[in-house]
């Protein structure tokens, strides 16, 4: 049973991009136009997402990180950008989370870069 | 084996959609249920069984070569498994490895190939593992180019 990313946690509010992973197959000829099949059967996407956390917003974030995620090596359930917020997929982080504090040092910029898993 | 008039325009499509996958079995007498993995990111049902995505590369022995040895490199193979793997007496381990289309996967298109699992190698840093493996000849094995040598039927020369 996979946990689901914090509720209390705001999704990606200040804007957020999708990117499909090939799975091509590509095979060039000596002459001719290159050969594409694929490869799996399953295509796999990248979102990468940019949020605002208040300081307890951060403080449940890496509790989820380090107790749930285990530093980020599992995967959870993230709401669906593409088919609406109310279905739920498996994901988990491409990469380490980054933040930046803001001038003011009440928020925190958050970019969370999640693989959706097939 | 089987290449359907499907397989056979997919084979020499420019642009192929059908996914052509391996699948592995690998048996013992130790293990309860064989591990069956499909190098795919999605599972496959093959034979009313489960094949879990698994990457793996397979390097077949050398065509035409009187050498029977194969290898097979298959990706995160954790500790458990590594030791299990470290842990059997060379050749008491049955590999079993086929292709088949992932939209129409009971047709095999080529195989099922058998193996003996003769060594192992794991690299400790990505966790890729590589099985070394020995041809299981036929016992009625006279096709061309196959003959009784120590390397392909080993037990007979001790």
């Amino acid at each position: 049973m996979l946990d689901r990313y914090p509720a209390t946690l705001p999704l990606f509010d200040i804007g957020w991009s999708a990117k499909p992973k090939s799975n091509w197959l590509v095979s060039t000829p000596e002459r001719g136009p290159s050969k594409r099949r694929l490869l799996t059967t399953a295509q796999t996407s990248t979102y990468t997402g940019r949020c605002v956390f208040t300081q307890s917003e951060l403080e449940t974030f890496m509790e989820f990180w380090d107790d749930f995620l285990q530093c980020g090596v599992k995967s959870f359930l993230y709401p669906d950008y593409i088919t609406g917020k109310d279905d739920w997929i498996e994901v988990r982080f491409a990469e380490q989370y980054s933040y930046t504090q803001s001038s003011d040092g009440r928020s925190y910029q958050m970019t969370i870069v999640l693989e959706v898993m097939p | 084996m089987t290449i359907t008039q499907e397989t056979r325009k997919a084979i020499y499509d420019q642009n192929c959609s059908k996914v052509f996958c391996n699948i592995l079995k690998i048996e013992h007498d130790r293990m309860g249920e064989p591990l069956r993995f499909a190098d795919n990111n999605r599972k496959i049902v093959f034979g009313g069984f489960p094949y879990e995505p698994r990457g793996f590369d397979f390097t077949p022995p050398a065509p035409h070569s009187e050498d029977a040895a194969a290898s097979i490199s298959i990706d995160d193979v954790d500790r458990v498994l590594a030791r299990f793997f470290q842990s059997i007496e060379s050749g008491c381990a049955i590999l079993s490895i086929c292709l088949i289309r992932a939209d129409e996967p009971n047709v095999v298109m080529d195989g099922p190939y058998r193996y003996s699992v003769t060594g192992f190698r794991k690299a400790s840093a990505s966790g890729q593992a590589t099985l070394s493996l020995s041809r299981m000849m036929p016992l009625d094995a006279n096709a061309s180019g196959t003959r009784y040598t120590a390397t392909s039927f080993p037990g007979l020369y001790g």
